[in-house]
């Protein structure tokens, strides 16, 4: 099994905020997303974590999905979970359905 | 912990309630920061709390949004100063409701009235630009200029020291509003949010309690609210569906909230001046009197729908006395009346327009103009109760053949 951090971000554009029916309506998506994946979500960081040298990377955006730490220049993070997967495209699969934000970057770790 | 479901509109009720409480605690200068500790707050919450509820949500986040606010006037060097000068308890002043106070400040003479509205239904009831821009038939770009201009102009103006009488009028004019969005809302399938018509009668009672506030209009006010929230439950049948006056059941009107209508209206009843909140007051308070449909005092609604077109003159009054007209002198008088009124395009294109003249041709037994009326309102109907109310018409016109249909 492989671990690996998501990082979700969002426009830093005041405009583009989610409005509160949005988030309403967010909040449950959320509720969703993590009971859907309750055994890959980790509770806790991993301790003594970093990213993993030449580990897996992604960026998922709306569906589609980027090879490369690529990120907008006008995003920033908003929140971040722990994953266990067995592999890089389970790991997509799961950030793939990430509510509410405009990226999600995957990174893989490994512990010290 | 525990992971139960939040109640509906729970974010934007919270929204409303946080920028007011900051507000008032750093100052409207800072309204958009204010705004952005909020918004940021409830993001937060919609994923931290996905695995489970705080024990309290809503001081969980008043302190998430706080020490935003204070984050971000400590990285402004120049505001070292302010930190210290911000209070930490607050004096009982004039004001003592959060949100009535920051309805006085969006009142403010020097912004338009429209743009008050767009304020306050921003940053108190937490509406999107959109969902302001849909209710004020307006464009967006629009709506978000007056925001604009807005908060600029409260962030170069000093802070509200105390009520001003001329700022009563304004605040009237915005828990009106408020009152109306959570009655007729314009949003699909959020027909009824009896939330936003609990505040501004709240809203309504406070401002009562301010010397300022108690005037006869207030009183008005409340009694418009009270004769419509007694009828609120019986405007939905047992399915959801959208229930015309016609076909309620009067037995369901809350007898209660009309007896306390009717004391708001007796006390409106003093000075000289008469609002289009007496009038509309007077409308509500005889449909909720009228022992039945038939029995309703059509003559006196047209009476005061042409008074209310003296104080607040809208071609929407014409189309609603039309409705009345038709009740009390038949449909030809109500049609005779529409045509000779000149609507502007975007009454016209308006769901209610199309919607009233086909059912006035249709009682006039013109079956082709009362279809193509119908069908042009379903077309634009904004929620689904309306749109299914029009579908059922359509249906009971196309199934009544070419016969007149109760011509009176």
């Amino acid at each position: 099994m492989a671990k690996f951090v998501f990082l979700y971000r969002k426009s830093a554009d005041p405009s583009e905020q989610p409005s509160p029916a949005e988030m309403q309506a967010g909040y449950l998506q959320w509720k969703n997303w993590m009971g859907k994946y309750s055994k890959e979500i980790l509770e806790q960081s991993p301790p003594r974590s970093g990213p993993k040298p030449g580990g897996a990377v992604a960026v998922c955006r709306g569906g589609a999905v980027t090879d490369g730490p690529y990120v907008e220049g006008k995003e920033v993070v908003g929140g971040w979970s722990f994953i266990e997967a067995e592999s890089l495209p389970r790991a997509i699969e799961i950030a793939k359905e990430v509510p509410m934000f405009a990226s999600v970057e995957i990174i893989e770790l490994q512990t010290f | 912990m525990s992971t139960p479901e939040l109640p509906a509109h729970w974010f934007r009720r919270e929204l409303g309630r946080l920028v007011s409480i900051l507000s008032r605690r750093f100052g409207v200068r800072r309204l958009q920061l204010c705004e952005d500790a909020a918004q940021t707050a409830l993001l937060q919450a919609t994923r931290s709390w996905a695995s489970g509820l705080p024990d309290n949500p809503e001081s969980w986040l008043y302190r998430v949004a706080h020490n935003y606010v204070l984050d971000e006037l400590r990285r402004e060097k120049r505001d070292q100063r302010y930190l210290a000068e911000v209070r930490t308890d607050f004096a009982q002043q004039e004001v003592n409701d959060d949100v009535l106070r920051l309805l006085f400040v969006c009142a403010d003479p020097a912004i338009p009235p429209e743009s008050q509205l767009v304020l306050a239904l921003k940053t108190l009831c937490g509406f999107s630009t959109e969902e302001i821009a849909l209710r004020l038939f307006q464009s967006v770009d629009a709506v978000h200029k007056r925001l604009q201009r807005a908060r600029s102009r409260l962030r170069d103006h000093a802070e509200l020291q105390s009520i001003e009488p001329e700022r009563v009028q304004g605040v009237l004019h915005m828990v009106y509003l408020l009152f109306n969005e959570g009655y007729s809302s314009a949003q699909p399938d959020r027909l009824i949010r009896r939330e936003l018509c609990d505040e501004a009668l709240r809203l309504a009672l406070m401002l009562r309690e301010e010397p300022a506030g108690a005037l006869p209009e207030t009183e008005a006010l409340l009694a418009l609210m009270c004769f419509h929230m007694a009828r609120f439950d019986a405007r939905v049948d047992g399915s959801g569906g959208l229930l015309i006056l016609e076909a309620q059941d009067r037995s369901r009107w809350d007898g209660a909230l009309i007896q306390r209508g009717i004391e708001h209206l007796v006390r409106s009843a003093s000075g000289e001046a008469v609002s289009r909140y007496h009038a509309e007051a007077g409308i509500a308070a005889e449909h909720c009197l009228a022992a039945s449909y038939p029995e309703t005092n059509w003559g006196e609604i047209v009476r005061l729908y042409e008074v209310l077109e003296r104080v607040a003159p809208s071609p929407l009054n014409v189309l609603n006395r039309a409705i009345a007209l038709a009740e009390g002198q038949g449909p030809d008088a109500a049609l005779a009346a529409l045509e000779a009124f000149e609507a502007p395009s975007w009454l016209t294109d308006y769901y209610l327009w199309d919607a009233t003249l086909g059912e006035l041709h249709r009682r006039c037994g013109q079956r082709e103009r009362a279809l193509a009326h119908t069908q042009r309102a379903l077309a634009s109907a904004p929620t689904n109760p309306e749109k299914a109310l029009l579908e059922a018409r359509l249906e009971s016109i196309a199934a009544a053949e070419s016969e007149p249909i109760e011509k009176k």
